[in-house]
């Protein structure tokens, strides 16, 4: 690849602002539970799916970032005792998060179209 | 689900540090999980194990925040640990100057207060070391809002590491500051008490921030 086209791509992608690996599976998790989806809840569900040991801290720096760029929107919810009166935070994807995920399954799809992923050493 | 014991609590000391970090939002709702979680570990397993969870938990979580705080404002928090690492520079011989302003002023040696003297002499440079620091400290966290902490533990890395290069000389060599034992131990002092500085800005805040809640609390229960 010539280093314009290089350049090229990359200045279309960064335009196009591509969900990051993370910020894409925390998405689906919010995603998949619906109007359950808080810290608790999307951290079990990725370690459930991903088998991968994740912290607090990221899901929340994640969903903070995904909220600032307008994919995810969240409420408060009521406070329980066995959260020492905290009160929940729910999120939700928007439309614009939808959009995101679509756009960034379509990049991804149309990069292994033609690659023989599962015959290639694994 | 079995409960656990009334006495099992997350380890307070994690949560506070947590709740240094991060906006107070944030802090709330992750405290929360954390504590929900805590709950359901412990109902499941020992108490300790529960514990050594909230504390992995915990420590993942304050460097997640930290970075995405550097992040999210990475130069108003450059600038601003650069201009508190400057003020810190030019300030430095500060507190013993008005010590010694002090002393003259006494006149010391016509009066019976010779141990006097000697002590403030001793301990009175350290501790006014200290303070400058953590006046320090309160100055740059006052600027850094929800920031607090990060801004002022990157600053005392930036002062240690600069007092880091005092222990070398020019060629490389240990320099003397390296083999007078109390002056790196002083410096670390002063270090953190910046962040000392921050913490106790932070801790107003929360405390501020919550009095007001509590305050539109009432006003609305009316």
């Amino acid at each position: 690849m010539t280093q314009v086209n290089f350049l090229y791509i990359v200045e279309v992608m960064s335009n196009r602002d591509y969900l990051g690996e993370f910020e894409h599976i925390v998405l689906l998790a919010v995603l998949r539970l619906d109007d359950q989806a808080y810290g608790v809840t999307v951290r079990r569900e990725i370690e459930v799916r991903t088998k991968r040991e994740v912290s607090i801290g990221a899901i929340y720096a994640t969903l903070d970032r995904l909220e600032a760029k307008g994919y995810v929107q969240s409420r408060p919810g009521d406070p329980t005792p066995e959260r020492g009166g905290r009160s929940k935070r729910f999120f939700r994807v928007t439309a614009p998060g939808v959009s995101a995920i679509h756009r960034t399954h379509r990049a991804i799809r149309s990069l292994a179209e033609g690659l023989d992923l599962l015959g290639s050493r694994l | 689900m079995r409960r656990p014991a009334p006495h099992t609590r997350p380890p307070s000391i994690a949560a506070w540090l947590v709740s240094l970090f991060g906006s107070a939002d944030q802090a709330e709702s992750i405290l929360g999980d954390l504590e929900e979680e805590f709950s359901d570990i412990a109902s499941k397993s020992a108490a300790a194990s529960a514990r050594r969870w909230y504390w992995r938990q915990s420590l993942k979580t304050i460097a997640q925040l930290a970075g995405a705080g550097v992040r999210n404002a990475p130069w108003p928090l450059a600038g601003l640990v650069l201009a508190g690492f400057l003020l810190q520079w030019f300030s430095t011989g500060l507190p013993e100057g008005v010590i010694v302003a002090i002393l003259r002023t006494q006149r010391p040696y016509s009066n019976l207060h010779y141990d006097f003297y000697i002590s403030f002499l001793t301990y009175g440079f350290p501790i006014a070391g200290d303070i400058q620091s953590i006046l320090l400290g309160c100055l740059v966290a006052a600027f850094a809002r929800q920031r607090e902490v990060i801004a002022t533990t990157a600053l005392s890395f930036l002062g240690g590491a600069s007092i880091g290069l005092l222990f070398f000389d020019a060629s490389g060599h240990w320099s003397r500051f390296a083999y007078s034992w109390p002056f790196p131990i002083v410096q670390l002092i002063n270090q953190l008490a910046i962040v000392l500085g921050g913490v106790i800005v932070r801790e107003i805040r929360l405390a501020l921030r919550k009095g007001c809640h509590e305050h539109d609390f009432n006003w609305t229960d009316k």
